[in-house]
Order: C-alpha cells, then structure tokens, then sequence
C-alpha cells in the first residue's frame, strides 16, 4: 500500500481530484463577482527578460518574450489553485519538503517529523519556498493533462489517428532486385556498347536473375540486393540510381543504369508499395498517440478556463 | 515451362529462403528482418554521441535529447547552439545512419538532471545555475573546472548538489539511464524492414589529470543494468579496473541476458596511460574479452599512429601517412600541452598498442590490446555521423558554433569518423555480434566498402564471382585470427575495396591504393612494423584543383588484391589490417577558411588572414610550417587487423554426420594447433571444446586427468559426456593435434544447409577458435574450404 501511495500516477490521480473540486467551489460562487488580480509587473518581465538571456545569450524576440509572460502567468495561476485547494496540506511531496526545510531552520534535531513540518508551515514557507512552487505547478501541469474517461478511444478513433499519422507510420517503398554489373574499371572505353550486348542476350535467352551470378563483373555488396528502401539505392550505387528506376517493368532486364562504378542491368524481382501499417500493428502506439493529443487539448482547455478566472494584467517596461 | 522454374530459383537465391542460420543467439523479441544475407551486408553507424545529459554538452549549449540524436541520425534537422548560447542553427546530415549508439557521461546523470528540473531543490543552486547559463567558449573555464573535476581526480565524489537535503542525484541518474532506454526504445526498428538500429551504451569518463581512460559501454539488447555505472562509482585509484568489475557483476555474470563490450576511445589524449600494462595474465585475459574494439578516430583525433613531418620522425614509425588529424598534445589538463615526437607516449597510438600487446601475448598466454576498430565522432550536439567536410556544422556546441571559433580554437580538431559493420542484417544481436567478433572496420567519415581476409584462401581470386562466398569457407574475416594454416608458407590476404558513391552534392572520392600494416614480434622479442601497397598507386597528376577544391585527375572506383606476406616467418606473432586510402581532397578547414577569404594555398595567405581577422590566422598552416596539418587530406578506411598466432588453429577437419533416426548423430574432428601453448596441459587444466552455430551443437570439457598419457599421446580414457574417443599429442615446435569422435548423439541443433560454424578450444587462458562456412554433402555437414 505504501508502495501504491508514493507512485507518482498516484499523486496525479489525487491532484486532478483536488483541482476538480476547487472549481466545483469556484464555479458555486465562492470567487463571485470580485475576479483575483494577477500583476506581472515590469520588474518581474525584466527579470523573465534576464533569465532567459542568461541561459540562451541572447534577448528573446518578442514572440519568445509572448511565451514566457505567458507561461508565468499560467504558473502563478496554477499555483494559487493548488494552494485554494488545499493540496499542500495532503501532497506528500509538498510534506516531505517542509519536513527537510524545518529540520535546516530548527535547532532541535529531536522533534518528530509532524512539528518539523509545522515548523515550516508557520513560517509561511509553503507560499515561498520555490522549489514547493515549481513542484506544485508541474503537478498540476499533469492533473490538468490527465485524460478523462471520455477520453479513451474507440477503433474508430483510432484509425482515424492513423490515417492522419499515415506519413509517420508509413513504411518507405521498397525494391528487392538482382543486377549484372559491367565495371567502368574493366570495361573501359567499350562499357556501352558491352552492356547493350549483354542486354540484348539476357533478353533473348530468356535469362532470369540467376544469370547474375555468372554474368556480372563481382559487385562487393553481391549481385542479389534487398528488399530495401527506394533511398537506400542511392546510398548503394550514388545519386540518381533509384529514380532511374522508376517505373520500370518487373521480372525482366532493364537498363542499363549508370551508378558510381559503371553500369547496372537490373531486374526487379519484387516492388512493396510505400505502406501505411494496419492498426492491428500500431495499436499501442496509437492508444497513447490519441491519449497524448487529447491529453494535451484537455490540457488547454482547463487551463483557458483557469486563465479566464483571474484578472490578469502586464506591466511593460 | 520456363516461367515456373524461374521464380523457383529465386525464392532460393533470395534472403532468408533456404539461408542458414547466423552464428550467433537470437535474444530479441521482434519481427525477423525481411533482408538477411548469411554472406553479410555492411551497416554504417556510430558508436559516440553525447546530448544535454551529458554535463560538458550542457555547458557547451547543447539542449538537443537523446531522441534528438536518434532522429538526427535517421535524417531529421535538430537545433544546434550558436556562438551566443542559442539554438539558432539547425542541421541533418547527408546520409542517414543504419545504427547508433548515444553515449553520454554517465558520471554526471543525476547532477544534470537535478539541475534540469525546476522543482528540484538544488535547481537555484550557484552549480546549477553555472551549468544552466551558456557562457563563451573562453568564459567556460570556471564552470567546466566546478562540474568536470571529479573525471579528474583518483576517488571522486558526486558534486556538492547532491548533498543538498531532497536532492537524490542516484534516483535522478536512474531516470536519466531510463530515458536513455526509452529514447532507444523508439528509434529502434523492430518492424520487419529493420531500418534503423539503436544499441543502448554510456560513456566513463575517468581522466586522472585529463590523461583520457575514456570508455564506452555498448549492450546487446534491452537486458541492460540498472544504473550506469561511471567513474564515479568505480574508481579504483583511476584504473578502469572498476568498470570491468561492474561490466562483469552487473551484466556478463548478471545473468539477465545482459552482454555488453567496452571500447575505450581517444587514446591520443591519454598521456600514455590508456593502455598500461596488464599487471598479469588473468588481466591480459580480462581484457583482450571486456575490451574487443578501439576508437581510432574521431573529432578529437586519429589514434592509428603520429608522423611529424617537420623533424622526419614518427612515435615507433616511419609511415609519413600517420600526420593525418593529429592533435599537437598527448593529454588535456594542466599539462595539456604540444609535445615534441620524441617524447610522445608511444602507446597514445594504436598501432604501437597492438605491437606490444604481441608482445604481452607472449609472455603472458593472453594480448590485453587485441582490438578491432570503430570510428565516430564524439560530437557533443547530439548530431551523430554528422562527418561531411564541406558544411561541416562543428561538433562541440558553441565550442565551434562560427568558422571564427573553427579556425581560431578547434583547427586541429576534424569531423570525425563512422564504424562500418559486416552483419547479416540490421538488428541488434546481427550488429552487437559484428562488433564482438570485431567484424568491423572504422573509416574517416567517407564510405568506401572494404573486405578483408586472411587465411588458406585457396581459390579465392579478384574477380571471382564466389570471391565472399569462398573466403568465408577457406579464410576469417577481418577481427578474427588465423593459425599456420599454409605451414611455413605465408597466409593469403584477400582484400577488395570499392569507393564511396557518394551523393548528389558530394561525389564519392576515387580510391588511391589499399595498403596492408603488418606489426610483428620477432624471436628476441621485439617488435617491428611494415606497410605494404597491395592495390592501387599514387598517380602524381591526381589531386585537387587549389582554386575550387574539386577533384583533378581521376583514381580507382575499385581495388582488389590477394596478398602474401613476402617477410611471413611461422614462429613470429603478428597482425595485420588493411588501410584503404582514397585520393585527395579539402580538409574542412581548407573549405571554410576559403570561405572567410582566406586561400590557404594562396602565397598571400597571411596577408589574407590578417585581413579576415586573428581568428583565421591558422588558415595558413600547412605541410611547410606545421608538423601535422594540411589543407589537403586523404580520407580513409582501417579494416579491423587479423592476427596470425602461431599456436592457433592451423588446420580442421571435422564432419557432423546426420543418422538415419533421431539421436544417432555423429562429430568426428581433428584439429592441428601450430604451437604448444603453455595452458595446454591436460593433467593440470581442463581441456574445452565447442563446436557452435546459432546453438551449441556440441560442447565437452575434459577435466584434468580425463586425458592420460598413453606414450606420446593423451588419450581419453573412458567414454565421457558423449565422446567415445578422443586423443592429443604434444609434439613440441610441431604443435598439437586433438581428434575426437562422439557416440550417436541428437547433434540436430546443427542446421543442415549453409551456414557458419564455429569450433574453439579453450584450456587455462589459451584460447583459439575458427569460424568457416559449413556446408551439406549428402548426409554430412562439413567445412567447405581448407
């Protein structure tokens, strides 16, 4: 039990709880009519200002600047929401500090944990302590993140997420073919007009890919080649090998192909279109990959709905 | 009745259709790999890569993730740090890669990540905001003295942070190897068309007064140790001793299906000490199995071998190539300064590292420094195998974020290089197992495809369409070892090179020649080197044209050469390795300091530098005035060598004969070792031997005394774990023969079709091994080849 209690999910779980009832208290009219002021004032945008300049070398451009007025506006509201409702008060995490923090202010090191912490209470140390700020901002961060019931997807859901993710999920084209090599090195100056030639036998004799075994000049990577990725051509033969060829028949020779070592005859055994995998073998990744979305656009909302509670105003400098 | 039989053929010629099995376990739970190919494909990869955890990349600007790295890797832009701190630069590299490792510090995981994370009480600490803040390159002293020092001192402590109360570094570090893990995880091709591998790995990063022991720890498969065990928690008065401790107890001996190997890297930066002496033999041993492979090149430098052209002198060599990427120090730190050639550590290179460890073998029964290689870069902006010259994006942050901060600071660091590895397929025990065998080779960043062999190689010829086929039945790969298997006649070397080919923007470059090193010991114990040309010349009309940098005259597309070793004596230990040498081209810094308007082939170079600004002064360095650049270079290839032992397998026969009904099957061999090695006492060690696919097809140990003498023979007295009969003879100078033949047996784990076999005896730290193609007469399994 006490392994269950100190998970983190847990934590969330209870988090969510508490900030869904702390709205239950606003939206009853415990806040009516008087809307809390949030003041960023324009010492605390210089401060934004220095802190990011210190970490990235440089000012931030007025839309980075847009982001971080934004983002400590929403941490302060997260935080007063944490404290309205309550959590400090049962958050273990939050408990823990305070204990740690009492027992550097106290002197006596023989008080239990309960006065340790009570210690730290009085002194106001929740509200200023930042390290307990930042720790219930995260948290509320993934309470407000936490998907709801409704949220859990149906197939149809899911399918629908992979077809809009159908360029990430998808499997490249792929080619898998066999290739008589004529060496640009032992052939010379006479390549084109041997690799007509020996075009012209294969076709007229008939020859499947095992004539690559005894017809090609000896090509490292061997004669028998795949199935690979279209791209992964180019890395093989150089630039231009794949696209050239595009479109050519199956099961016979095409060709000739001109690579980084001289020319390719080449007969294609076997094309995989560009495929998009069936759910059947993303599930997974695509339950998560709609939790995730819709976490995220919960997320939002709730935080917009916070937002909209406060008054906030921005002081320039 | 064409069309039916010809599609027949192909579905046999095709992978995986009537393939045998890889020599090695499958220990994976994935989809097979739809292309695998028993013959063996080459993969490019990299092993080196450092993100935002690892504390110098961090200070360095870098913010990119593991994740990051891995996408990079696979083609995507990522953020890089310009020469303010912020991520204003992107870039993706040419070509993507079909492996890599990310390896960052494990020393300071939990520190970085405590001071990543807001909430964390150590996060508004003075240390933590030094790390947090991106300073210039010239700024950074402070910060990387306070964070870094631990790597530098005997029994390090973990930073102060961590003792402040609620920081828990050893809970943030596991989250942070957790990370790791999961970053490789989702970059890991576990589909059937196996696009992309990731290996799990860390980098310790013990540098007792910056003098490097860096190493990085690569595993097999998702079966890793819970923590990553770095300097820090190892320390054993600033000797590895405490990683191999871990590697052993946390994941060899864990018996978690764990496997991992230890490359030790930038030996250049060691000041000598990367490879100490081995106090004795159990360590050479301990080493020559912890410690498989060698970096020997990244952006830092080479670590083949150091010429300095200026005073016509090399440490133990007179090989003028090895000026190629020199650092002008030996180590970092304090006493991190140019040293002259003659009192450079010697075994800060490689290649005198494996010249001594003949030396070790000898003495002690086992070589500490039998290394295979690897390349990378050690890039610390989570760009791995980012290695083109032209556009090259630096590799260390804001390090060398500018052509000023380039040519002004970094001039003699490079792109770094890529780790090439023949394997089956792109998996992670196909992969892991290339790099165990030491089936690898590192190049300097380009692509040329290289096979090298040695061994009886009797048949194999340039030119054969069976040239793989037939030396993988009659010879070992590169990063494997042969006995005298031609007698007193030299072995065969069979090496065939082709050029990178290239990209659109970037044309392979033509090949030069291929060379073969070879590093002996001869009978009064010293040791001796030779470089041999074996394919290709240098054509003095080839070059680059100074003005454009592009290519004039042209070299080979393809090499190719079996060899003999004209000097071969049987009783002399050796190694030898391929180098494949491309023609030249620019060096990076020729580019970019062309770029900033300064030519540094241009007789006004100076004036032009002078005039672009301090920064660019070392545009103008070069073969007259420096002892190791150049603005030209040649790109290169270093096969992992073949080490021929005297004692080791120098001949086998041996046939697994299938019964007409189950469980009456039968091995005979007889195996002829060209030595007595001092282990191979059958009264006093046991004597094993394993014949192995991707199974064990049949394993016996003989425990002392199983073997008696019988005259001049030892021969087995009573049948024992299957073996009906078996003798060894110890003849002295003449070697040793062992035959054995076993009683019906169930042998069915040995495939019948084609496939690789490997038989190794092994006795007190003697060990020898040999792996062949094996394939089916009628109803025998049996090596194909001499």
């Amino acid at each position: 039990m006490r392994r269950v209690a100190r998970a983190p999910l847990v934590h969330f779980l209870v988090l969510g709880a508490l900030l869904l009832g702390a709205r239950a208290w606003w939206e009853a009219g415990g806040g009516e009519g008087r809307r809390p002021r949030i003041v960023l004032t324009a010492a605390d945008i210089a401060r934004l200002r220095g802190e990011w300049a210190e970490e990235h070398g440089a000012p931030p451009d007025a839309a980075a600047e847009a982001v971080l007025v934004r983002r400590a506006v929403d941490e302060e509201v997260l935080w007063r929401e944490a404290l309205a409702a309550g959590i400090p008060e049962r958050d273990p995490v939050t408990r823990e500090r305070l204990v740690r923090l009492g027992e550097f202010l106290g002197e006596d090191g023989e008080r239990g944990r309960q006065a340790l912490e009570r210690e730290a209470r009085d002194l106001g140390l929740v509200r200023s302590d930042l390290v307990i700020r930042r720790h219930l901002v995260e948290a509320m961060q993934l309470a407000l993140a936490k998907p709801a019931p409704a949220d859990v997807p149906s197939d149809a859901d899911l399918e629908a997420w992979v077809a809009a993710h159908a360029a990430e999920l998808a499997e490249a084209p792929s080619v898998r073919l066999t290739h008589v090599y004529l060496s640009a090195e032992a052939h010379g100056a006479a390549i084109d007009a041997d690799a007509a030639r020996l075009l012209g036998e294969l076709r007229r004799n008939g020859a499947g890919p095992e004539a690559a075994d005894t017809r090609s000049d000896p090509f490292l990577r061997g004669a028998h080649l795949g199935p690979l990725p279209d791209d992964d051509l180019d890395r093989i033969f150089g630039p231009g090998f794949a696209g050239a060829l595009d479109g050519a028949p199956l099961r016979t020779w095409v060709g000739p192909v001109r690579s980084s070592y001289g020319l390719h005859l080449v007969w294609i055994e076997e094309r995989r279109p560009a495929r998009v995998p069936s759910l059947a073998e993303v599930r997974s990744r695509a339950v998560l990959g709609v939790l995730r979305e819709r976490g995220a656009r919960r997320a939002e909302e709730r935080m917009a709905q916070l937002r909209a509670a406060y008054d906030v105003r921005v002081e320039r400098p | 009745m064409r069309w039916v039989w010809v599609p027949m053929l192909v579905a046999l010629a095709g992978p995986a259709g009537g393939a045998g099995p890889p020599p090695w376990a499958r220990t994976e739970t994935r989809e097979p790999c739809r292309s695998f190919d028993l013959l063996r494909t080459p993969f490019f990869g990299e092993l080196h890569v450092h993100t935002r955890y690892s504390a110098d990349a961090y200070i360095f600007g870098t913010r990119v993730l593991p994740t990051d790295a891995y996408a990079f890797a696979r083609g995507a832009a990522i953020p890089f740090a310009d020469d303010a701190g912020a991520q204003t630069r992107t870039a993706k590299i040419d070509r993507p890669l079909d492996f890599t490792a990310v390896t960052d510090h494990a020393e300071f995981f939990g520190e970085v990540r405590v001071c990543d994370t807001a909430s964390s009480p150590a996060y508004d600490s003075q240390l933590c905001q030094m790390l947090r803040q991106t300073v210039p390159p010239d700024q950074q002293g402070p910060v990387t003295v306070s964070w870094l020092y631990p790597a530098g001192i005997p029994n390090p402590p973990h930073l102060s942070i961590c003792q402040i109360p609620g920081v828990d570094c050893t809970a943030a570090a596991v989250s942070v190897w957790q990370d790791e893990q999961a970053a490789a995880e989702q970059f890991y091709d576990r589909t059937a068309a196996c696009a992309f591998t990731t290996l799990i790995g860390y980098e310790y990063t013990a540098s007792p007064l910056g003098k490097h022991l860096h190493r990085n720890v690569i595993f097999r498969n998702d079966h890793v140790p819970p923590t990553a065990k770095s300097y820090i928690e190892t320390a054993a008065g600033g000797t590895p001793q405490g990683l191999w401790s871990a590697v052993e107890t946390d994941c060899l001996n864990a018996g978690t299906g764990c496997d991992a190997v230890i490359i030790p890297h930038n030996s250049n930066l060691s000041g000598g000490l990367q490879f100490f002496d081995p106090a004795n033999a159990a360590e050479a041993f301990r080493r020559q199995t912890l410690e498989p492979l060698v970096e020997i090149h990244q952006i830092k430098g080479n670590s083949e071998c150091r010429f300095d052209r200026l005073v016509r002198a090399g440490a133990g060599t007179a090989d003028e190539l090895c000026t190629f990427e020199q650092e002008d120090v030996a180590q970092q730190g304090p006493a991190g300064v140019p040293v002259a050639i003659d009192k450079y550590p010697a075994r800060n290179m490689v290649r005198n590292a494996l010249k001594d460890g003949l030396g070790f073998e000898q003495t002690l029964g086992a070589n500490p420094f039998r290394f295979g290689f690897v390349g990378g870069t050690d890039n610390h902006d989570g760009a791995p195998g980012s290695v083109a010259e032209e556009g090259w994006a630096g590799g260390q942050g804001n390090n060398d974020s500018s052509p000023a901060r380039q040519i002004g600071d970094q001039m003699r660091t490079n792109p770094g290089g890529l780790t090439v590895a023949w394997a089956e397929e792109n998996s992670r025990d196909a992969i892991f197992s290339a790099l165990a065998r030491r089936e690898t080779y590192a190049t300097s960043g380009t692509r040329p495809l290289v096979r090298f062999f040695a061994g009886d190689l009797h048949g194999v010829r340039c030119g054969s369409p069976t040239f793989v086929h037939d030396a993988y039945a009659s010879g070992t790969p590169m990063g494997g070892e042969i006995g005298a298997v031609r007698g007193r006649h030299s072995p065969r070397f069979a090496v065939w090179a082709m050029k990178d080919p290239g990209t659109a923007t970037a044309p392979g470059t033509d090949l030069q020649r291929i060379q073969i090193v070879k590093g002996w010991l001869d009978a009064q114990g010293k040791t001796h080197e030779a470089v041999y040309d074996v394919a290709g010349k240098v054509r003095p009309d080839v070059g680059v044209d100074p003005a454009t940098c592009t290519p004039r005259g042209s070299g080979d597309r393809e090499l190719c050469s079996v060899w003999r070793d004209p000097h071969f004596k049987p009783g002399e230990r050796a190694f030898y390795y391929a180098r494949v040498l491309e023609d030249p081209t620019c060096r990076w810094s020729t580019r970019v300091c062309k770029a900033a308007g300064v030519d540094p082939f241009a007789s006004d170079c100076p004036a032009q530098a002078a005039h672009a600004g301090a920064a660019f002064a070392d545009c103008c360095l070069g073969p007259s005035n420096d002892a190791f650049l150049d603005p030209v270079i040649q790109e290169r290839a270093w096969t992992s060598p073949v080490w021929y032992r005297p004692e080791a397998i120098a001949r086998l026969r041996a046939a697994v004969r299938y019964g007409a009904r189950p469980a009456t099957d039968r091995l005979a061999l007889r195996l002829v070792l060209g030595g007595v090695p001092d282990d191979l006492d059958p009264t006093r060690n046991p004597l094993t031997v394993r014949v192995t696919d991707d199974d064990e097809i049949f394993a016996i140990t003989f425990p002392p005394g199983a073997l008696a003498r019988r005259g001049r023979r030892f021969v087995l007295r009573q049948p024992l774990g299957g073996v009906e009969a078996a003798a060894l003879a110890l003849r002295g100078r003449r070697g040793a023969t062992l035959t054995l033949r076993t009683a019906p047996l169930d042998l069915s784990h040995a495939d019948r079709s084609e496939h690789m076999v490997t038989v190794a005896l092994a006795t007190g730290i003697f060990q020898a091994a040999q792996t062949r193609l094996w394939t089916v007469h009628g109803d025998r399994l049996v090596p194909e080849g001499r």
